[in-house]
């Protein structure tokens, strides 16, 4: 490799500059997208090979799919989508292009892509942002973004599912663990300031001056040294911790100048020490906020150290201060920034060569950087946990899906998350995806089945499918729970607003905010729908019956859009059962254990 | 070892693996498995692959239904694509664990892929992991009891508290929480809410990652309630092992004998 090979290489490595203030962290709230992402579109909805067959999908059991979502008559329902995951390439590129694996899809993915359009229906693939698909194969998006993109517009893609294993620039799965040395600040001691003006310095410790702000970073107050660490963001892929509120933490060190251009030019040094593991890495962002506004004065690695607790000070860093209030800010929130930065570069990919393509950008970085946060700017969906099953099908097998589990595999795991994320799900922003459904999977009941069906149609997430659609008939169980139209309803509803959890039998301040992973509990979801009208869930949790009596008054609905009345009309929307309400408080009585009863009750006069 | 190396030893060991196959022609299953490029460097993630491929797809032998045991690994989840067949190699007895870790990405060496092999093909010689009871309920220490659980496990101890978060205080036990992993001696360890825990059990993995470098995934790590009130430790106790957590205990002690047993144990040995 000659030298400009390797510094291309080198380069390649380190995560692209911030495309601009639009990239930045400090952005994430300003509802703005990127590259003219479309909006108001309703959650996706379809089948996905990957809970049916795993790495095993072929084009011939795609095609079955494809016409049994047909004569089943899915497609009239809204399952419009059929997605190729994991385990279609071939597992190197041919001429840096992305290539069908030749026994499994012999025709390639356009001729299967015809056939699927031909039956009205729309094909989506698999990708992933790393250098390679999580099954391993050579051929993630990294690097090729642009070629990848035009392929998939070439083939006629319709959605796209993209991963995040094997990424470069955090210690995501199959990473180099030393990843996170781009997404955590160093463990920082302190700084100086030195005016240019006067040459006189101010020093500042963390722990006389130190402001931590958000979540996450603290004060390490070990022995004599003390210092600011895990400064970055947290890793939301697994259970158990909220995904609500701040999800990062910063150091902040406040200046108020009194005198114009006392300490206005400046060098600016920081007193750190670097690791690459979480909680302590080399990449330090630094921004002043102050009248002018927030601008970011570093954002590149530090120079390493000998250890996390060798401390050495950076090179000078010039920085202009106002008159007035200042805060310097040491941050580092690459975590969110990198990832974003990449799945936008799929999007203006898609943008350029086919500016007028309609194609579902669904993100599935496992929940790893918080994508509640920054996932509407550029994708339509985005995964909220690591994977609801990690025992998926194959041709002749259901797979196996479970009610609860301690970590993410679960249909509870899934729902406790998302359930609590509603305020992140719009039209105008995209939709909290607790991954495809196990309908059907062994190890689920019916009932639970049908209640994981209700769990998401309310909650608006996206609906894919996956089981192997040649298992089912029209009307056994399994198609009354998929086909299932007034849930399908609530899923589509114009509205577009996910679900809210009102009310819950744990003892709890805020049951729409409160992340609760005990399931002993029922809880009251309530959904409000285009017409005036709301749907109500009493959704028992736990796997024992629940006795008693739940209810929810119309004027406990927190929703404008609602329409009160005297008298209301109640739908069981699992029996059809139709009723009056003329008191405005809707309840359900005893309920079997993991089941549901919903309801939408609609103001008569 | 290369993956490939890891096909020929496959190859000598069993005349019936040549002939199941095309006409004695050496198997080339990198087409059929992910993972498995002839040249890389054989992790135990791929082994498990390739042993499970030939056993489902050339030795017609079926998947063992109970996978349970292979929950018990803690790494078990850091290969999701991997999981179902690292589940069976390790349920049947063909790969064993170091401790409870299965080493998703460790390397195989020559010895354990020659054991490997002989055991795809000899039933008989498979070390199937054994079962490990664990609690389905809360169980009440004694105090003989909770001093023998510290000297054989150093245990998690969590002071929970029945008040609320805004008035949780420093633990008396600050000085006394033992684990076995490292511990940082000199964090400040407060008193956990117990309606925290009721409404999310895993809050103790954090709680847990502020004061210790342990690991947080570990649900079979023995941890010891003590609390003020016996229903408080009840209940929070309860909530664990509905979470997952498996090795739950309870007890509420004498302050003069909780100094007795502190005091012994940091002045005899620094933590591990």
């Amino acid at each position: 490799m000659n030298n400009e090979e390797l510094t291309k290489k080198e380069t390649e490595m380190i995560p692209a500059p911030l495309k601009g203030e639009e990239f930045r962290f400090d952005a994430f709230k300003n509802g703005n997208v990127l590259y003219n992402k479309k909006k108001n579109r309703l959650p996706a909805m379809g089948w996905n090979s990957w809970n049916a067959f795993g790495s095993g999908n072929t084009e011939a059991l795609t095609k079955a799919m494809a016409d049994k979502i047909v004569e089943l008559g899915l497609d009239k329902l809204g399952y419009e989508y059929c997605v190729l995951d994991d385990g279609c390439y071939c597992s190197e590129r041919e001429d840096g292009k992305l290539k069908n694996e030749p026994e499994k899809f012999p025709s390639g993915f356009r001729a299967l892509a015809d056939y699927i359009h031909s039956k009205g229906l729309k094909f989506g693939m698999y990708n992933d942002i790393g250098t390679n698909l999580c099954a391993g194969a050579a051929v993630g998006t990294y690097l090729h973004e642009a070629v990848d993109a035009k392929s998939y517009i070439d083939w006629g893609v319709d959605f796209i599912k993209v991963d995040n294993c094997y990424y470069m620039f955090d210690n995501a799965t199959f990473s180099n663990p030393e990843n996170a040395r781009f997404t955590y600040a160093p463990n920082i001691k302190g700084i100086k300031l030195v005016s240019k003006k006067y040459s006189d310095s101010i020093i500042l410790s963390v722990e006389e001056a130190g402001k931590l702000t958000g979540k996450g970073a603290k004060l390490n107050e070990e022995g004599e040294v003390k210092y600011a660490t895990n400064i970055g963001t947290f890793d939301g892929t697994n259970t158990g911790t909220t995904p609500v509120g701040d999800m990062s933490g910063e150091l902040h060190f406040n200046f108020n100048i009194g005198i114009p251009d006392e300490y206005e030019e400046n060098d600016l040094f920081v007193e750190y020490a670097t690791g690459r593991e979480p909680g302590v890495g080399e990449w330090l962002q630094i921004a002043v906020d102050n009248e002018d506004g927030s601008k970011l004065i570093y954002d590149d690695f530090l120079e390493a150290s000998e250890g996390k607790e060798s401390f050495i000070m950076s090179k000078a860093i010039p920085i202009t201060l106002k008159k007035g209030k200042n805060i310097i800010r040491l941050m580092n929130h690459r975590r969110q920034e990198n990832t974003l930065n990449s799945y936008a570069e799929l999007l203006k990919g898609f943008n350029e060569a086919a500016p007028d393509n309609d194609i579902i950008l669904s993100i599935c970085e496992w929940g790893k950087t918080q994508p509640q946060n920054w996932g509407y700017k550029v994708g339509d969906s985005w995964r909220i946990l690591n994977d609801i099953t990690f025992r998926v099908g194959w041709d002749g097998n259901p797979g196996i899906g479970r009610w609860f589990d301690p970590g993410t595999p679960s249909v509870t795991s899934q729902y406790n998350k998302a359930v609590v994320m509603d305020e992140f799900a719009g039209l105008d922003k995209g939709w909290n995806d607790p991954d495809m459904l196990m309908i059907s999977m062994e190890g689920l009941t019916d009932i639970q089945c049908k209640t994981h069906m209700t769990m998401w149609c309310m909650m608006n997430s996206p609906l894919m499918l996956g089981l192997d659609l040649r298992r089912v008939e029209k009307d056994d169980w399994i198609y009354r729970i998929i086909a299932n139209k007034e849930m399908i309803a609530l899923n589509r509803d114009a509205l577009g607003v996910q679900a809210k959890r009102v009310r819950t039998t744990i003892d709890t301040e805020d049951p729409s905010k409160e992340y609760i992973t005990n399931n002993n509990r029922v809880d009251i979801l309530v959904k409000p729908l285009a017409d005036g009208s709301a749907a109500i869930s009493f959704i028992n949790v736990s796997e024992i019956t629940k006795e008693g009596r739940f209810s929810i008054s119309a004027d406990d609905i927190p929703f404008d859009t609602f329409k009160k009345g005297s008298k209301y009309s109640v739908t069981n929307l699992w029996t059809g059962e139709n009723s009056v309400n003329t008191t405005g408080v809707f309840e359900a009585g005893t309920l079997a254990a993991c089941d549901n009863v919903t309801i939408r009750v609609k103001a008569t006069d | 070892m290369l993956v490939k190396e890891f096909y020929e030893i496959l190859e000598k060991s069993s005349v019936s693996y040549r002939t199941v196959l095309t006409n004695g022609d050496s198997p080339d299953l990198s087409g059929q498995i992910d993972f498995a490029k002839s040249d890389e460097l054989l992790e135990r993630r791929t082994a498990a692959h390739i042993v499970h491929y030939i056993l489902k797809n050339i030795l017609k032998e079926t998947d063992e239904p109970d996978i349970t045991l292979a929950f018990e690994l803690k790494d078990i989840y850091e290969c999701k694509v991997c999981l179902p067949h690292i589940a069976q190699v390790y349920v049947k007895g063909i790969m064993s664990a170091e401790g409870n870790a299965f080493g998703v990405r460790k390397p195989v060496d020559d010895g354990e892929a020659k054991e490997i092999a002989v055991r795809i093909f000899d039933r008989a010689s498979r070390v199937r992991p054994e079962a490990v009871t664990f609690q389905s309920a809360v169980s009440v220490l004694t105090e003989d009891g909770l001093e023998k659980l510290i000297k054989e496990y150093s245990p998690l101890i969590l002071d929970i508290d029945t008040i609320d978060a805004a008035e949780t205080g420093e633990s008396k036990l600050k000085d006394f929480i033992i684990t076995k992993k490292e511990f940082d001696t000199n964090k400040k360890i407060t008193k956990i809410p117990m309606t925290q825990i009721i409404r999310n059990p895993y809050c103790i993995r954090s709680y847990i990652e502020s004061i210790a470098r342990f690991d947080t995934n570990d649900l079979a790590y023995p941890v010891v309630i003590l609390s003020r009130s016996t229903e408080c430790a009840q209940t929070t106790g309860e909530c664990l092992v509905q979470a997952g957590y498996r090795n739950v205990w309870m007890g509420y002690f004498d302050p003069v004998f909780m100094q007795k047993i502190w005091g012994k144990r940091v002045n005899e040995s620094k933590p591990e």
